[in-house]
């Protein structure tokens, strides 16, 4: 990082011309990954050339050395007498990206071949589970999503006659989550659990494919419909809090309740046509309080990271974090941090002045290539007999933790936060008040949310998606940190289960042979396999 | 207060091995008791050095200690705490050999008597009267018949110069005390029914020094270890096992062997007594898979090759093995660790097999598909090839000329070797978690050049910008 940062300082610089002794013009560049036409990832020295007028910026022109090969010249009159023409350039050629394997001479690669370790998880650190790993070629359609045994709170979640088929491929089985037009609860359950306050940890993993390519906006990838919703914690109430509440340290606290009635609901969504996540003012969750408790919540999270930032940030910042302040400028709008995804899927948008809504953030596993045979097709996901061009798999971690915010006699607070994907979507408060003792299962509302008729965007087709069920988790535990680490063990475990189609094979995908390398362009890349590289035999 | 027996019966002990009897003083008093231990009397009747042709004659000595044995040992001294006790032992003087002629003469066994005097002095100087202890033995010829064995195992190992390179290093035990013993039957079967087996004799060794029994020592064959490597095994065939203790009296009963794949031996309760049931374990050997875990934090351009031969004793001999296993982790988990490559050349994980010797530097073993596998499992690791350098401008200020360096290519993740040997050629398998990364290295940038149009002398005036590489991660710590 010192290296590249080291030699960007040292080379930053503006130029000075001063033409009639009074006017100016500066030039600035700045260096980013790109992706050549042949798929290469090189860096990119970007050149933004203005003019300035009297201490006025003008004519900002933005180029890149990749696509800029001819001169080109900026032109501007500075006065009356003169006018000023620049002519830049790029020089070299243009090189190659680094593939799987280092070859010398004429390719002579050996065997090589990828996939994913087995990580074990416990049910029985689950309060429920459903999961399609029992399914089989032969299960039939079914409205009951059966929950897996050795889990503590064992109950089926029940929908629609049929709603749920199993469909599979490369070893892996699914349940088609039937589309139902008008956003109508497909499966919906209400189930009876003792409530207890503890760091409590829901995974969701789930796939959209689209049969058809494109949009009105002229994008590459298919959108992106899936629409989740999940109600959460309908009526909490009377809590034993001698027991649940000992990490909590809450004074004279023999026996507390809890006395809150609390309703809150969150959706999430995934709209590929939003450039970064964002905060609607819609779908707002309600949250009631008695006494008068104030009570924050956030708007429902809507954005299209659905996966977690641990599995898109980090791996991503060493190449990515050159994005450049003029991006945001050029968006005008906020640029989250995260968003390395985003600049890398398609970083062209910034000096192209594209629409961002061309940007899709999710990674469609669809487009990865894994034929040695020819690297350029893409293997397209196949289920049930349909074909998804546009296939892609998403992990929701959703994390809920609770703590007392005030312990200072009667009126003391507890309050919960509720993160889906690393962003927080919940947050209430409830007064505890010493008094009753009530262990009485409550109800929940657990739904499972296909929304596929919803048009929030009125270029967008969402008829052609369709939502595969995967694994559906819940989870509590004694420590924040427990939580975060049985969550990321079961997301491990999961992502071994689902191995078949991240690889897209049923066993190890082969990489190399003697003759061909296998092509994984950084566009491509899932944050679940999490690599990218170039096939050196397919370039001249 | 001192309790004592008044009259013992040693143990029989039979020709050609040693024998003991423990005699417990317990101290039941309130004070330290130094005891006074005397052996006297010793008689032997109906053997004589003649009969053993033995040049080492009378019987019965005392010692405090079985692993330190003086034969002309007729005094110990003992002291013995408050509510504890000591161990004084009797011991035969061993007889070597009978001869043959007193064995085949019917001769009666030889009776042997002797008197142990105890004088016991308390620390807070009381002393009782001297405890007397007649104690009588027999010094027989007949053998009774061998106990099972116990402890019976075999260790698969690798032995480069054998013809078939895998064997089994047998080892087995004698677990009860008094065991007499002069030899073993091994039987090595295909079947589990041991229809034909081999049979592998193994003696007892004898003891050259006269101070000595002549088969183990006073304890008998108790504590030996006893092992013996067999090598006719071919690979991937069942093989079963079995032994029994052999002397004059005949054979034992067998005991049936547990197969270990390495020294690190942990034999149950019915493993340790002989008691496992037949066939015993199946013993078949195998070409196996070398597993090894390492923990980093950085490696730049990481040699495979060097870290597999440093953790098979700096040997590239792997024919013991059909495959390697390696599982990455970091040592900053969840932060990853980084394996960088410095050049567009290497990999930021090499394997690439040197000549050594004109010869290959890399020998392995088959396995059932003919190949060989180096499987690498990567957790919480991040693979990073060489970013390519950007272009870079040059001048020479002697004539004002300006030339430049091309961009250069990225490098690749992974610099593996395309090897066989023997016909047995290397497959490798990445393995990662869901948080590895591995990116191969973009290439270097072009440069720019930029001047203002109406200046016609571009390459001397101009703005010389230099490309740009992209390092992945972190190259540098």
């Amino acid at each position: 990082m010192s290296d590249i940062q080291d030699k960007i300082n040292s080379q930053q610089r503006s130029l000075t011309i001063s033409v009639d002794g009074k006017n100016k013009t500066a030039l600035l560049f700045d260096l980013s990954p790109t992706v050549t036409s042949n798929g290469n990832i090189v860096a990119d020295t970007m050149l933004n050339l203005s003019v300035e007028k009297d201490n006025k910026k003008n004519n900002s022109v933005l180029i890149s050395s990749t696509t800029s090969t001819d001169e080109v010249v900026v032109n501007e009159n500075i006065s009356s007498l003169h006018s000023l023409n620049l002519k830049y350039k790029t020089v070299g050629q243009e090189q190659k990206q680094g593939g799987f394997n280092y070859t010398s001479g004429a390719p002579n690669w050996p065997n090589i071949y990828l996939n994913f370790r087995k990580k074990i998880f416990s049910n029985s650190d689950l309060e429920f589970r459903f999961s399609t790993r029992s399914l089989t070629g032969s299960s039939t359609a079914t409205g009951t999503w059966s929950c897996e045994s050795g889990v503590k709170n064992p109950f089926n979640l029940v929908g629609d006659a049929d709603c749920l088929t199993p469909v599979g491929n490369f070893g892996v089985y699914s349940y088609k989550f039937a589309n139902k037009s008008g956003g109508n609860v497909i499966a919906n359950n209400t189930v009876k659990m003792i409530p207890r306050i503890l760091p409590s940890y829901t995974t969701l993993v789930f796939a959209v494919g689209t049969t058809s390519w494109g949009s009105s906006s002229g994008g590459n990838f298919a959108p992106l419909n899936g629409l989740l919703r999940q109600y959460l914690g309908k009526r909490v109430q009377k809590f034993t809090l001698n027991e649940q509440f000992g990490d909590f340290n809450v004074p004279n606290a023999n026996v507390y309740s809890l006395i809150s009635a609390i309703k809150t609901s969150s959706s999430f969504y995934d709209w590929s046509y939003v450039p970064y996540f964002n905060l609607l003012p819609t779908n707002t969750p309600t949250a009631t309080f008695s006494k008068g408790i104030p009570t924050f919540a956030y708007p429902v999270f809507v954005g299209n990271i659905l996966n977690h930032p641990r599995y898109m940030g980090e791996a991503s910042y060493g190449l990515c974090n050159f994005a450049r302040k003029s991006y945001e400028d050029q968006d005008g709008g906020v640029y989250p941090t995260r968003l390395y995804d985003r600049f890398l899927r398609n970083y062209k948008f910034a000096y192209t002045k594209q629409s961002s809504l061309d940007v899709l953030m999710h990674h469609n596993i669809s487009n990865w290539g894994t034929s040695l045979a020819d690297t350029t097709i893409p293997q397209q996901i196949t289920l049930g007999g349909t074909v998804y061009p546009s296939f892609s798999i998403f992990f929701v971690q959703m994390f809920s933790t609770p703590y007392i915010a005030d312990n200072s006699g009667e009126k003391s607070y507890m309050v919960n936060e509720t993160y889906v994907n690393g962003f927080k979507t919940c947050e209430f408060y409830s007064q505890l008040i010493p008094g009753n003792v009530v262990s009485t299962p409550q109800t929940y509302l657990i739904q499972l949310f296909n929304d596929f008729g919803a048009d929030y965007y009125n270029d967008v087709i969402f008829s052609n998606s369709q939502m595969f069920l995967f694994d559906y988790s819940y989870g509590l535990a004694q420590t924040p940190s427990e939580m975060y680490q049985k969550s990321y063990s079961l997301v491990e475990s999961i992502a071994y289960d689902i191995k078949g189609f991240l690889v897209k094979n049923s066993s190890n995908l082969q990489l190399t042979n003697s003759t061909s390398s296998l092509r994984v362009p950084i566009a491509d890349r899932h944050p679940y396999v999490n690599m990218f590289l170039n096939n050196p035999n397919s370039l001249t | 207060m001192t309790t004592y027996y008044t009259g013992v019966q040693l143990a029989d002990v039979v020709t050609g091995f040693g024998g003991y009897t423990g005699l417990v003083l317990v101290n039941s008093g309130n004070f330290p008791i130094k005891y006074d231990i005397n052996i006297s009397k010793t008689n032997l009747q109906g053997i004589d050095a003649s009969d053993c042709n033995d040049t080492n004659t009378g019987t019965l000595f005392i010692s405090a200690d079985l692993n330190n044995i003086n034969l002309s040992n007729n005094e110990v001294e003992l002291t013995v705490n408050p509510s504890s006790s000591g161990v004084v032992y009797v011991l035969h003087r061993p007889y070597r050999n009978f001869t043959s002629s007193f064995i085949t003469a019917g001769n009666i066994d030889g009776y042997e008597s002797a008197e142990i005097t105890v004088k016991s002095l308390s620390s807070v100087g009381d002393e009782d009267e001297n405890i007397t202890i007649d104690v009588t033995g027999r010094r027989i010829k007949t053998f009774s018949t061998p106990p099972r064995i116990g402890s019976f195992f075999a260790v698969e190992d690798y032995n480069s110069t054998l013809a078939n390179p895998l064997y089994r290093n047998f080892f087995w035990s004698v677990i009860t005390n008094n065991t007499f013993l002069t030899g073993f039957n091994l039987q090595l079967s295909a079947n589990t029914s041991f229809t034909s087996p081999t049979t592998y004799q193994y003696s007892v060794v004898q003891n050259q020094d006269a101070n000595l029994p002549l088969y183990g020592n006073y304890k008998g064959l108790l504590e030996n270890i006893y092992s013996i490597d067999l090598t006719d095994f071919t690979i991937n065939t069942n093989y079963y096992a079995r032994i029994q203790g052999v002397n004059n009296a005949g054979v034992g009963d067998y005991s049936y062997c547990t197969g270990f794949d390495n020294y690190n031996v942990d034999l149950d309760g019915t493993g340790y007594s002989g008691l496992y049931t037949s066939p015993g374990g199946n013993l078949k050997v195998n070409y196996r898979v070398l597993n090894l875990s390492r923990y980093d934090t950085y490696e730049k351009d990481f040699d495979l090759y060097e870290y597999l031969v440093s953790q098979n004793n700096n040997s590239y001999d792997f024919r013991r093995y059909s495959g390697i296993y390696v599982k990455f982790f970091s040592n900053n988990a969840p932060a990853l660790c980084n394996y960088v490559a410095s050049s567009k050349t290497t990999g930021a994980i090499n394997f690439n097999i040197p000549y050594i010797n004109g010869g290959d530097g890399f020998l392995i073993s088959p396995n059932s598909s003919n190949r060989f596998s180096i499987e690498l499992e990567f957790n919480n690791c991040g693979l990073y090839g060489h970013g390519g350098d950007g272009l870079i401008w040059k001048n020479d200020n002697s004539n004002l000329e300006w030339t430049y360096f091309e961009p250069t290519d990225g490098g690749p993740i992974f610099n593996f070797d395309n090897y066989t040997y023997n016909a047995i050629p290397i497959d490798y398998y990445i393995y990662k978690d869901i948080y590895s990364v591995m990116y191969a290295g973009s290439a270097g940038s072009k440069g720019w050049l930029i001047n203002i149009e109406n200046n016609d002398a571009l390459d001397t005036q101009a703005f010389h910008i230099d490309g740009f590489k992209i390092i992945n991660a972190l190259e540098t710590p």
